[in-house]
């Protein structure tokens, strides 16, 4: 009698889950997964223009001995490593010190600190451009301050290019992390934090010891959607730095564009490129997955 | 039965609002691309500060020589915009959503004829073409067929700040026939007398410079049986060495000068002088403050090429048609009409927007006899349509991009001493046929 | 202590709110000033407002571009928030050996950068007609994958026995959904609909591939044509599109945080 019922739940609730997904199956059918396929097909082509040359596996070979490919790659990874935990942290502790009680100018902060992620991607790498010219106004200000004797040449500089690239994304992305961990935190239910002060527990350890371990899974998210962002970054090095100089801050993507749009229209080796990049960022997903669930 | 209800009631919704999305579609505006109607043009351009109302000039005129009821719409369109679109058309097929005309790019015009071979029209039936500068034609044609109708000329000259110049000790006679090592020197000389910058680019983004000298000596990235040509082209090594000193001695302000901090430099007096085509007179001529204090020449000679010539050419485009659409036959006609026969809408576009066409017969009219006060009454025009007469043919091969990409991610490495001239030119090569992936 | 903690909280705060705010200071009074005086990073605001005003209202129609903004905006993120949160539903709360490999393949496909399939889409929204149309930026938008993923990760603290319990006393699953998840997740819709229309808002490769003509342009798209169309760019016109372009997020922002600022209260009575 038992088993019965719990095979007619299951069976009803193998109906019951398409109700729910049968939208996102069918979208994702028509605009992801037939253009999936048939980027696939592409990417056993080489193409120039409108000849087709079918070429097997000769586009993966090409990309193995591409250096401009990895290189590209390493710069994504620079980004990576840098930015994505700058911004985490800084996030987090944002939202912390914004959902403590008593705190003066709380709307101003909020809004403030929101405000970068009001700016389309566009618009902000145009922005910054200006600002970090050589004889723009970050330099105007530094030297002013005395920080720096000569003007830094933010994006002419291998160097200071990358800075500059960081710096922009951790401006424009630091609030919309924040986001997330406040939203998160209003899911921590009330009593924990006050048990926590009841506990006389300090900042720092509510920090640490309830709202990290709370926020987890919304940590874990953002980790691995600004891991994702990151290593498709196209928007803003192609508006702030256009990839230069000499490819220091070209990206994967911008590099798929270019054999895309720029070069020789090589469509082929653009999905080769991109299946590349989707091994990459699956390997890295699953293994932040792996890490945030093995405590 | 409730969630039956609510399931029907979602996907009508859904389907509703789909549908009202959709209805946007009738009141589409179908004249910013080619359309059905026969007395519709469409011309995609960049820049509206020239080529945009010079093709809306062009429109005007055909109007009044007897297509009363024509209509030519002029899009404005960023010229990568124009690419993506076209190459995003054309590959998939779809020809819909593209225009009639567009103006294209010189050294992307061999790219397109060549690998969407059929997408254009074919034009040597209708225009003639001995008409034209020969450089261009040259570069518009494919086999026996020509495929784009020339526009304006990338004629380039050394224009220089009189005033600085003297500061630092030099003439106008001084400045006549340098090669490029002596425009360096009098660079750094400049700089230490006046503090000014010498000029405005980004060195290692310096490939306009490149191009200049290379086609000043008749050369390019490509050698004649198209491949990748720079580790033993003498222009662009000796073009290397001079970005490469213009960079040590931070003679050029680093900014974009094709951005209006490049722009700016220039016009606010920053920078003592600029190599550029005859297109960017009117941005030097937009800084009236400075009137009188503009002089112009040829550009420097190479040294180390047999043959070169104080003739070059920098930018340029010329007008394809294309040959999917609807209205093909009154497209040619209409660049036909214009762009290869109208002297007077030539003379017009000269004294309104400084542009200096490649149609021949034009050139004999009295406007290019203008005295240009600003230039110290010096016939600007005149000057520059005589060189370009003299300016080296050169074929700009299929991938003058992928060119000029592989050797902007290697410069700073060389200026920096990471890689001697001949590491840095082999590393572009490679890096040119990974992008091409000869 | 505490003094010196509080201290470096409010140094913190006030230091990035600096930071975070001083571009848009920089970009207001740029709207003011010509190109050459923005180049040169000039700080104050100067007189040529009108000026960038009258150049760039009378060569575009900005109304009609911010229009055209909206409604894409709108309607995908309607659309997204619906489909996306009822497939979150689905997967967390009906789990299926099926529907769970659709979901890891979903999570999948959200790693493919979108220049990959552009010649792909393309071809689609030529097939459906639907080159030039707000329709080809809108359709593949609403079945947003990170959403799916941001949901789902939202409804797991979501407590089944509310769903049993509703079970029980006879409503359907839909029901239980729009009655009882839907009120009890706000804060999570508040969020994914500040993404979504961020996403919609700022979606700048579609738009450039299928939207032709100015008519259907977006604000984004007309930012980066006016930074590219002309060799000498206006950044003072520039600058306000960019200020035009960010007041609509802006308000929903301000509109949400009241939604936060509730929530918060809500979270901290003592």
């Amino acid at each position: 009698m038992k088993a019965h019922l719990k095979v007619k739940r299951k069976r009803s609730q193998k109906q019951e889950v398409w109700k729910f997904i049968v939208f996102a199956v069918v979208l994702s059918s028509i605009f992801l997964l037939y253009p999936i396929f048939y980027s696939m097909y592409l990417s056993l082509h080489s193409m120039q223009g409108l000849q087709s040359v079918f070429v097997g596996f000769g586009n993966y070979l090409r990309m193995f001995q591409d250096d401009i490919f990895v290189k590209a790659l390493m710069n994504n990874f620079t980004f990576l490593i840098f930015q994505v935990p700058i911004m985490v942290i800084l996030g987090l502790l944002m939202a912390f010190l914004l959902n403590t009680p008593n705190l003066k100018g709380r709307t101003f902060f909020k809004l403030a600190l929101f405000l970068p992620c009001v700016t389309s991607l566009v618009s902000y790498a145009v922005l910054f451009k200006m600002m970090f010219q050589i004889g723009g106004i970050i330099n105007n200000a530094l030297l002013n301050i005395g920080t720096i004797q000569s003007p830094i040449d933010w994006l002419n500089s291998p160097f200071w290019v990358k800075v500059t690239v960081i710096i922009a994304l951790c401006w424009r992305w630091t609030g919309y992390n924040m986001i997330f961990y406040l939203a998160g935190l209003q899911n921590i239910s009330d009593d924990t934090l006050e048990a926590a002060d009841i506990d006389g527990a300090n900042g720092f350890q509510k920090f640490f010891q309830v709202v990290i371990p709370q926020l987890k899974p919304v940590i874990v998210f953002t980790t691995i959607t600004s891991t994702i962002g990151t290593i498709q970054l196209f928007d803003e090095v192609v508006n702030l730095t256009g990839g230069g100089p000499s490819n220091e801050t070209l990206t994967a993507a911008q590099l798929i564009y270019n054999h895309s749009f720029i070069y020789t229209s090589n469509f082929g080796y653009s999905a080769t490129l991109s299946w590349a990049l989707v091994v990459i960022i699956a390997v890295l997903s699953i293994v932040q997955l792996k890490i945030s669930n093995r405590d | 039965m409730m969630k039956k209800k609510l399931g029907v009631f979602f996907l009508g919704v859904f389907s509703a609002s789909l549908l009202a999305a959709c209805t946007g579609g009738p009141e589409a505006n179908p004249e910013d691309f080619a359309s059905g109607d026969e007395n519709t043009i469409t011309i995609w351009a960049w820049d509206t500060n020239f080529n945009i109302p010079i093709a809306e000039k062009a429109a005007e005129y055909y109007k009044q020589a007897g297509h009363e009821d024509a209509t030519v719409n002029v899009v404005e369109m960023s010229n990568e915009d124009t690419k993506q679109k076209l190459v995003s058309g054309f590959t998939s097929g779809v020809s819909e959503g593209l225009p009639d005309i567009m103006l294209m790019d010189d050294y992307d015009v061999q790219n397109y004829i060549t690998n969407y071979d059929g997408k254009f029209a074919e034009l040597s039936n209708d225009i003639d073409f001995s008409q034209f500068a020969e450089y261009k034609v040259e570069n518009a044609s494919k086999d026996d067929g020509v495929y784009a109708v020339p526009f304006d000329s990338g004629s380039a000259g050394l224009y220089y700040r009189t005033d600085y110049l003297e500061e630092a000790g030099y003439t106008p006679e001084d400045m006549q026939d340098l090669t490029w090592s002596e425009f360096v020197e009098i660079g750094k000389d400049v700089k230490e007398a006046t503090g000014q910058w010498f000029v405005a680019f980004i060195p290692n983004r310096g490939t306009h410079y490149i191009q200049m000298a290379m086609q000043s000596a008749g050369l390019w990235y490509f050698d004649e049986s198209g491949e990748i040509y720079l580790k033993d082209n003498p222009a662009v090594r000796e073009m290397a060495e001079i970005l490469k000193a213009i960079e040590e001695n931070q003679l050029a302000k680093p900014v974009d000068y094709f951005a209006p901090e490049g722009i700016g430099a220039v016009t606010s007096g920053e920078v003592a002088a600029v190599n550029s085509a005859i297109w960017f007179s009117a941005t030097i001529r937009s800084a009236e403050d400075q009137a009188g204090k503009w002089a112009y020449t040829n550009v420097p000679k190479l040294e180390t090429v047999d043959t070169a010539t104080p003739y070059s050419n920098l930018g340029g485009a010329s007008w394809v048609v294309l040959e999917e659409s609807p209205n093909k036959e009154m497209a040619v006609d209409f660049l036909k009409t214009e762009f290869a026969g109208n002297d007077e809408f030539y003379q017009d576009i000269l004294v309104e927007n400084g542009a200096v066409g490649t149609y021949l017969p034009s050139q004999t009219g009295e406007a290019y006899q203008f005295e240009d006060p600003f230039f110290n009454d010096a016939p600007i025009y005149k000057d520059f349509s005589e060189w370009m007469a003299e300016i080296p043919g050169v074929d700009y091969g299929n991938n003058t991009q992928a060119a000029v990409d592989a050797l902007r991610s290697v410069l700073q490495d060389y200026f920096d001493g990471n890689l001697t001239l001949d590491e840095m030119l082999e590393k572009a090569e490679e890096n040119y046929t990974m992008q091409v992936g000869e | 202590m505490k003094k010196l903690m509080s201290l470096l909280k409010y140094s913190f705060l006030i230091i990035s709110s600096f930071i975070s705010i001083f571009p848009f200071y920089w970009m207001i009074a740029g709207a003011t000033n010509t190109s050459n005086q923005i180049a040169e990073g000039k700080l104050t605001f100067g007189d040529q407002l009108w000026v960038n005003l009258q150049g760039l209202f009378g060569a575009y129609n900005i109304p009609l571009i911010m229009w055209n903004s909206l409604k894409i905006s709108g309607i995908t993120v309607i659309f997204s928030l619906l489909v996306t949160s009822l497939a979150a539903f689905g997967f967390e709360k009906f789990k299926t050996k099926t529907s769970e490999w659709i979901y890891t393949i979903i999570l999948l496909f959200m790693m493919i950068p979108l220049a990959a399939l552009v010649i792909p889409l393309f071809k689609i929204m030529a097939g459906l007609q639907l080159v030039n149309q707000h329709l080809a930026i809108i359709l593949p938008a609403v079945n947003n994958l990170f959403l799916i993923f941001f949901f789902r990760q939202s409804f797991k603290s979501f407590p089944n026995e509310i769903i049993d319990a509703s079970k029980i006393e006879g409503a359907s699953n839909y029901a239980i959904f729009f009655r009882i998840v839907f009120p009890m997740m706000k804060s999570t819709y508040a969020a994914a609909a500040i993404y979504a229309f961020m996403n919609s808002w700022n979606s700048y490769l579609l738009p450039l591939i299928f939207l032709q003509t100015e008519n259907k342009y977006t604000m984004t798209l007309l930012i980066s044509s006016l930074s590219s169309a002309s060799y000498v760019a206006n950044y003072g016109m520039q600058m306000i599109a960019i200020v035009i372009a960010t007041v609509p997020t802006l308000i929903l922002f301000l509109v949400m945080q009241k939604g936060f600022v509730k929530g918060m209260t809500g979270s901290l009575k003592m």
